[in-house]
């Protein structure tokens, strides 16, 4: 207990002493600036909204424009002329084409036999997506990746995320990216086996699905139970990120995620548990 | 969810007079008392001097816990109709102010990092006598977890009960963090025959 004592003396001389003159104060203006920011945003927002009128307007024209300019090639297309389907990208289709489509790695100039030809409309082309590197591709077409989501928010009636990826090392690849970050010395291992790797800051924001569904495993309103992936609610998930989460859940903002999205839909959201 | 990796809590290996944690009353620490607070500025007054001395030792500089404990009692301030009715609104700036930190330090580079941990481990108190800055470097060169569980617990006055809510870990694993912070403690002190508390 003395030593207890004598540590806790030596933590304070050294934590310094507090000079709180002025603090409070700050505290208080800070936080008028931001309520005020919020009273006095209603000019900003009809600024907002007309800008948003604006942009509108020119979306709405260049759709039409497409829908024409689509119709009249539709038109063109299906008197029996064929269509030539060519893709340089080597990446697994994410959607299978409703016909065999042939994709090929060689130049334009040389796809003589890598080619389809309709003669109608039906063909669809692929759409192949370049997965990021924290980013896998599942069995069943689904990409599945890790990371720090940033912000959850519902806009027109949509659930979106964004999320700053990042990879999830265990074994060998963990000891040997902290030593190249020189967290470790080579032949040393990582506390608990893992290590996230995050160099880059690039966000990504998906939309999320009506029917996500989402665990976590570190909130604490759960302790009681020893098992993993509880199953929470998105407007529980949500509040996470709000400015005032639960107090048992002040953390969870934090944690890495893993998301799994058909397409760019996001239909599932976990978090990984970090010892 | 199938890539969770759960490195569950190791047994406790109690040895010798390392820690007496399980001497310490639980009605000495903010949280057990669970004090009503009316206003936020109270818990201010109550809670800001301690706080910042707490993470200082987590943050390893006075300025970046005083801006995260300061960032933590404005999101107080905000929304205190609603954090009013909290058990313990304390405990909330607690974790506020330490999410600031951990995210502070997950957002330099690892590179970086490593770089301002450098520099952070000798930048030591000012007025520090030699012993101290020794503690000092010797406390900054510790893990984060193994610090934020030996300021909290130390300086915060929790106990190991609360600090292992804090960080969200079991009490077994704070009491590791504790043991082994205090050995590394002990055993850089008999290394450098300095005079050292631990």
């Amino acid at each position: 207990m003395t030593e207890d004592r004598e540590l806790e003396q030596t933590l304070d001389r050294l934590s310094g002493s507090v000079d709180r003159s002025g603090v409070w104060a700050s505290i208080e203006a800070q936080a008028d600036v931001r309520t005020g920011g919020r009273k006095g945003a209603s000019a900003s927002r009809r600024m907002s909204g007309l800008r948003f009128v604006a942009f509108a307007s020119i979306a709405v024209f260049l759709l039409a424009a497409i829908t024409v300019g689509s119709l009249e090639a539709a038109k063109h297309l299906g008197n029996g002329h064929p269509i030539l389907v060519i893709t340089d990208q080597t990446t697994v289709p994410s959607t299978p084409a409703t016909h065999p489509v042939t994709t090929t790695t060689q130049p334009v100039t040389t796809t003589t036999e890598a080619v389809t030809t309709t003669t109608g409309l039906e063909e669809t082309s692929t759409t192949t997506e370049k997965l990021s590197t924290a980013e896998t591709r599942l069995a069943n077409g689904h990409i599945k990746g890790m990371g720090f989501i940033d912000k959850v928010y519902v806009k027109g009636g949509k659930r979106y995320i964004s999320i700053d990826y990042a990879e999830y090392l265990t074994g060998a690849a963990a000891d040997a990216a902290a030593v190249a970050a020189g967290e470790i010395k080579p032949g040393e291992h990582v506390p608990d086996d893992f290590w996230i790797q995050n160099d880059n800051p690039q966000k990504r924001v998906f939309e999320v699905s009506d029917s996500v569904a989402i665990t976590t495993s570190t909130w604490t309103r759960f302790a009681w139970d020893k098992t993993m992936d509880h199953p929470i609610t998105w407007a529980q998930f949500k509040s996470f990120w709000s400015a005032t989460p639960p107090a048992d859940a002040i953390h969870l903002h934090g944690s890495p995620w893993w998301i799994e999205r058909d397409g760019q839909l996001v239909v599932r959201i976990d978090e990984q548990f970090l010892p | 969810m199938g890539c969770s990796v759960r490195a569950d809590v190791k047994p406790f290996s109690k040895t010798g007079s390392v820690t007496s944690l399980n001497d310490w009353p639980i009605g000495e620490s903010g949280l057990g008392m669970s004090t009503r607070y009316a206003r936020p500025e109270d818990v201010f007054e109550h809670e800001y001097d301690r706080l910042v001395k707490a993470l200082t030792i987590v943050a390893g500089d006075r300025e970046e816990a005083s801006d995260a404990v300061q960032e933590a009692f404005v999101r107080l301030v905000l929304g205190w109709d609603r954090l009013a009715t909290y058990e313990d609104p304390a405990g909330w700036v607690r974790r506020v102010a330490l999410n600031q930190i951990r995210d502070h330090h997950r957002s330099i580079g690892r590179q970086a990092r490593l770089l301002l941990r450098i520099e952070e481990q000798y930048r030591s108190p000012q007025g520090a006598s030699a012993t101290d800055e020794g503690i000092w470097e010797r406390l900054m060169r510790l893990p984060l977890k193994q610090r934020t569980a030996l300021a909290l617990h130390y300086v915060d006055k929790l106990t190991a009960r609360e600090v292992a809510a804090v960080m969200h870990v079991s009490e077994g694993t704070v009491r590791q963090h504790l043991h082994r912070a205090l050995q590394t403690l002990r055993e850089s002190h008999e290394g450098s025959g300095q005079v050292i508390t631990p």
